[in-house]
């Protein structure tokens, strides 16, 4: 069992924690009132109530160290320990977010540039972010997979898909 | 434009004649040239809900009809979501013109969209072209189950209420039917244990296994497990002819002088834009005659009878009036509607 | 319902209908292949791949549809384990807990072993329970029947015991996870149609849709994580694709043969639960052997067993939801959803009608898929060895393609932007979650079951009368399962207890012996 007495706190992790208390409490704020009756809360209650609490306890095992808070709570053994520390910890936090955000923005972009030239300039932006340097290489894959995307969406589903050229590229052809 | 003015080989009353021939022959071919400018491009029929429903069948059952008719492809395009919402919602989006049509269910899902969803929409925002598939409501046993007819369920309830349990989909024709028929036995809501479930083959199975004393469902796609549920009752004027032994509730509800008020369940509709009749009328001419020229063709109808599929036609008119009967009865019993 | 375990007349009927239609066997093998391929893509499931090729099952006619359909199914059901295994990033939410064990494999360099495992599971628990099915679908389906929303209610709560399983370092933090994916699975409409929690997007009404969440947890956030390191397997001498050692990965999984067949089992049997698809039964095979075994915290860190669970539970799962959609006409998940879509497009109402009457086109069906089996083993191992290469291209490149791949198949499922923006949002909170020993696994459970549980207990309470005692003493099935579930949950705590307990019991009897004398 690792001591617990040089526990640092992760201010990280509280963070991720505030929100997800966030989320609980305006969850079953806006749960009671659509309707605050028995049947409408007959899962949500209890759940949301272990887990608000459950988040709580997590908090303070993160600002004071978990063994404290389990001596303090007169629980039994400590849990942790059986399994390796998260992979998640290494990796260069940097490029992770950027990443992330290049993500988030093609997404976001989709319905507005159409998902062909939202998934070239993705793909190109992010081979460069993740290190490829390669331009000929770049531009090619970038089209390659707009342009077979396209023509999946064009062919394949029944459904329109929010296209910036592809589809007038199409009945060109 | 007809001959010029300065023709005097041909007298006066003779001219005048031809004139007129060939000014109606002009207009009429003017009229038959922009008549068949329409369609030129492919129709979509937009339906609410998933592939394999009711209503998805029979929006592709009527494609390939309105096709031929029409003389370009017609589409079928699931948009589910939302209790239909979100199709609806979608349908109205697109351009308002013939060019794409929808098929929905204005009652009862509409109803509870606009009133409880707060969808957005309202029913005169569309022209119901034709109510064309209205299924009803069955009453049915599980085979082995303890109550084995409509009056042993009555007299059940009357005697021990709230024990015995009634099956029905959430917010369905039949949900509502089944707060109408307690009311009208003069009986409270609590007299039925009434369990809700999410799709009506959940219920129908429910109903087999002898979990409920017996269950109010959509009829038609029930007839399809006969030999594990019996029918005991219809909510419908008439009976059913793949039921025939099977009596109506007012039939059996006559003798207590009791009448129910029953809505229909899932009406299934083709319908288009509001403002199509008066933006583009003669594209709704034309959709309107097709559509209704296909559903009285008898080997159109013969096919969609084989497969399970009605071709009632009702016109515009009656289909409107009879979706806003369903809404009147509705409205009457709101409270069921937030009724937990 | 029927009184013979088979029915001999229809069986030589079906082998019949199958020797004489040959488009049914010439859509078996492309169906496999599409299917490996396109669940080889995360985010591109089987579900999606059958709502695309619906349409043209319409020109086909049912045995062949029914077939061809069946084939991407199965194909699917082991491509969502190649990406799972090389990735660790499960092809679809069937694959999760074969990435527990596969992915750490394919760090080790082992990445042919484990997709000569899962093959072989995959292929064995697929071929299994089918087996079952044939000799009981009129069995599985009428245990169907029997089971009412209190039985349904038990049935849910045993898969959340899950969660205490599937821990990953700290036990609280994993049940808030799974506690969280339970309310985030009411978000929508409710059983009662009540709104929660939607912003007032009709997009919202059906629910968080889970499919592209699950990929978003999964899939994005192991991605995102990826970014920075080179290659999937850092070593590059281990960095080759052996045919042989997949071929070693197929024999080995035979000297597992029980945890093949607890997998098999609980696909076949759970599959058939209507809301229950391969997802669970991938999960509930995987945390059931992990529980059983000796060295449990060796899973999750290259244990072959894991694989082999993950993938038998996957496979045997389709065979199960055939079972409930063929004999009642409920589908069991999105893909047999879409099947049921097909069935009702050639004006088949599947239920007890159908199979009393259509019993012949079943066992076709039945006996095309073990063949289904075999023609997999060996498309399988071309297949793999082909796609196993994905391991030489670099991360950099592999990221950028997968996360527009995963977008698009996410669009498709949902229709609507609502698939990609979720995937994209649960990216960032696998993302988090997985950096704080938040486990994942535990939030994806609950948010399978968490619907079904809502509904289940709204169920039983309603059908109790509110909860009177009365309607739950009358149900030996529902104190059987709960007991079950008492015991799963409850045996090992209590056996170590009572282990402790014998052995201070015996040194206190020694000690006592020793002063007597």
């Amino acid at each position: 069992m690792p001591s617990e007495g040089d526990h640092r706190t992760d201010w990280e992790h509280l963070f991720f924690l505030a929100i997800v208390l966030a989320f609980l409490l305006w969850y079953l704020w806006t749960a009671t009132a659509a309707s605050p009756t028995f049947t409408n809360l007959i899962l949500i209650a209890p759940v949301g109530a272990v887990a608000a609490i459950l988040a709580l306890y997590v908090a303070l095992t993160e600002i004071f160290g978990h063994t404290a808070v389990m001596k303090a709570a007169a629980f039994g053994q400590a849990a942790a320990a059986e399994t390796a520390p998260s992979r998640f910890r290494s990796g260069s936090l940097a490029t992770i977010a950027l990443l992330m955000g290049l993500f988030g923005l093609f997404v976001a972009a989709i319905p507005y540039l159409g998902f062909d030239i939202a998934t070239f300039f993705f793909v190109l932006a992010t081979l460069w972010l993740l290190g490829e340097r390669r331009v000929i290489f770049s531009l090619s894959l970038a089209l390659g997979i707009a342009a077979a995307l396209s023509i999946a969406a064009l062919t394949l589903l029944t459904f329109p898909m929010p296209l910036g050229i592809a589809r007038l590229l199409w009945r060109g052809i | 434009m007809t001959g010029s003015k300065n023709t005097r080989l041909i007298g006066r009353r003779p001219l005048l004649w031809m004139l007129a021939g060939a000014a109606s022959a002009g207009s009429f071919s003017t009229r038959r040239a922009l008549a068949d400018s329409w369609p030129t491009e492919p129709i979509t029929i937009v339906v609410s809900t998933k592939a394999g429903g009711g209503f998805d069948h029979m929006a592709r059952n009527l494609a390939p009809a309105l096709s031929k008719e029409l003389g370009v492809p017609v589409n079928v395009l699931d948009k589910p979501g939302g209790a239909m919402v979100l199709g609806t919602k979608y349908f109205l989006s697109q351009p308002h013109d013939g060019n794409t049509l929808l098929v929905s269910g204005p009652s009862p899902y509409w109803y509870t969209d606009i009133n409880k969803f707060h969808a957005g929409y309202d029913l005169k925002d569309f022209d119901i072209l034709n109510v064309q598939w209205a299924d009803k409501t069955g009453v049915f046993v599980p085979k082995a189950g303890r109550l084995q007819s409509f009056k042993a369920i009555v007299d059940a309830i009357k005697a021990q209420p709230g024990t015995v349990s009634c099956g029905v989909v959430r917010d369905s024709g039949e949900f509502f039917n089944a707060g109408i028929l307690i009311e009208s036995l003069k009986l409270p809501p609590s007299a039925i244990r009434l369990v809700t479930y999410e799709a009506s083959a959940p219920l129908r199975t429910a109903i087999a296994g002898d979990q409920l004393d017996f269950g109010m469902v959509s009829l038609e796609a029930s007839l399809g497990m006969l030999s594990l549920i019996n029918p005991v009752a219809v909510f419908n004027d008439t009976r059913i002819p793949e039921i025939p032994d099977t009596p109506t509730v007012n039939e059996l509800l006559k003798p207590d002088g009791i009448t129910v008020e029953f809505v229909p369940s899932s009406m299934r509709a083709l319908i288009t834009y509001a403002d199509l009749k008066e933006k583009h009328p003669d594209q709704y001419a034309r959709l309107h005659d097709a559509y209704k020229k296909v559903l009285h063709d008898p080997d159109f109808i013969a096919k969609a009878k084989k497969q399970g599929i009605a071709t009632d036609w009702l016109g515009a008119e009656q289909s409107l009036e009879k979706i806003k009967a369903a809404y009147a009865i509705f409205d009457k019993h709101k409270t069921l509607l937030s009724a937990q | 319902m029927e009184r013979h375990l088979i029915d001999w007349q229809a069986l030589l009927s079906a082998f019949h209908i199958l020797g004489s239609s040959y488009s049914a066997w010439l859509l078996t093998i492309p169906g496999i292949a599409l299917g490996m391929l396109g669940g080889a893509i995360p985010g591109v499931s089987s579900a999606l791949i059958l709502a695309i090729v619906l349409p043209a099952t319409l020109w086909m006619s049912l045995l062949s549809a029914l077939i061809f359909m069946t084939a991407i199914y199965t194909g699917a059901a082991f491509g969502v384990a190649i990406p799972a295994i090389l990735m660790g990033v499960p092809g679809s939410p069937a694959a999760v807990a074969t990435s527990f064990d596969g992915y750490p494999m394919t760090q080790r360099g082992e990445h042919n072993l484990a997709l000569g495992l899962a093959l072989a599971a995959s292929t064995l628990g697929h071929m299994g329970a089918y087996l079952i099915l044939f000799l009981g679908i009129g069995a599985i389906s009428h245990a169907v029947l029997k089971l009412g929303p209190l039985e349904m209610l038990l049935l849910m709560l045993w898969g959340l015991t899950l969660i205490a399983a599937l821990r990953g370092r700290y036990v609280s933090r994993s049940l808030l996870s799974g506690l969280i994916g339970i309310l985030i699975a009411t978000i929508g409409l409710s059983p009662r149609d009540v709104i929660r929690g939607t912003f007032n997007l009709p997009e919202l009404l059906d629910g968080v849709p889970i499919v592209p969440a699950m990929i978003g947890l999964f899939a994005a956030s192991e991605l995102f994580n990826l970014a920075g390191t080179s290659y999937l397997v850092q070593r590059s001498d281990l960095r080759n694709v052996s045919v042989r050692e997949i071929a070693r990965g197929m024999l080995q999984a035979l000297h597992h043969p029980i945890v093949i067949l607890r997998g098999l089992i609980i696909g076949a049997t759970i599959g058939g639960l209507p809301g229950v698809g391969a997802a669970v039964c991938n999960l509930v095979s995987y945390a059931e052997t992990r529980r059983g075994d000796k060295h449990p915290e060796s899973f999750g860190k290259g244990n072959p067993k894991g694989v082999i669970a993950a993938e038998a539970g996957n496979a045997s799962s389709e065979a199960g939801s055939m079972a409930t959609l063929l004999a009642l006409g409920i589908p069991g998940g999105a893909s047999s959803a879409v099947m049921l879509a097909a069935l009702s497009l050639h004006d088949v109402t599947s239920g007890p009608q159908f199979l009393d009457a259509s019993k012949d086109i079943v066992y076709a069906i039945i006996l095309n898929n073990f063949v289904q089996g075999a023609i997999m083993l060996v498309l399988g191992l071309g297949l793999i060895g082909l796609m196993a290469n994905v391991i030489r291209i670099p991360v950099r490149v592999l990221i950028p393609v997968i996360l527009a791949l995963a977008t698009f198949g996410s669009y498709g499922l949902s229709g609507n932007m609502t698939g990609p923006a979720t995937m994209v949002v649960f990216g960032f909170i696998g993302w988090f979650m997985q950096r704080h020993d938040y486990s994942v696994p535990a939030c994806v459970v609950g948010l399978i079951l968490g619907g079904k549980v809502e509904t289940t207990l709204l169920q039983t309470y309603q059908i109790s009368g509110g909860g009177q005692l009365g309607y739950f003493a009358g149900r030996p099935i529902a104190m059987v399962l709960l007991a079950l579930l008492l015991f799963s949950l409850f045996s090992r705590p209590i056996m170590k207890w009572w282990r402790a307990r014998r052995t201070t019991l015996v040194d206190a009897a020694q000690e006592d012996a020793v002063k007597s004398v």
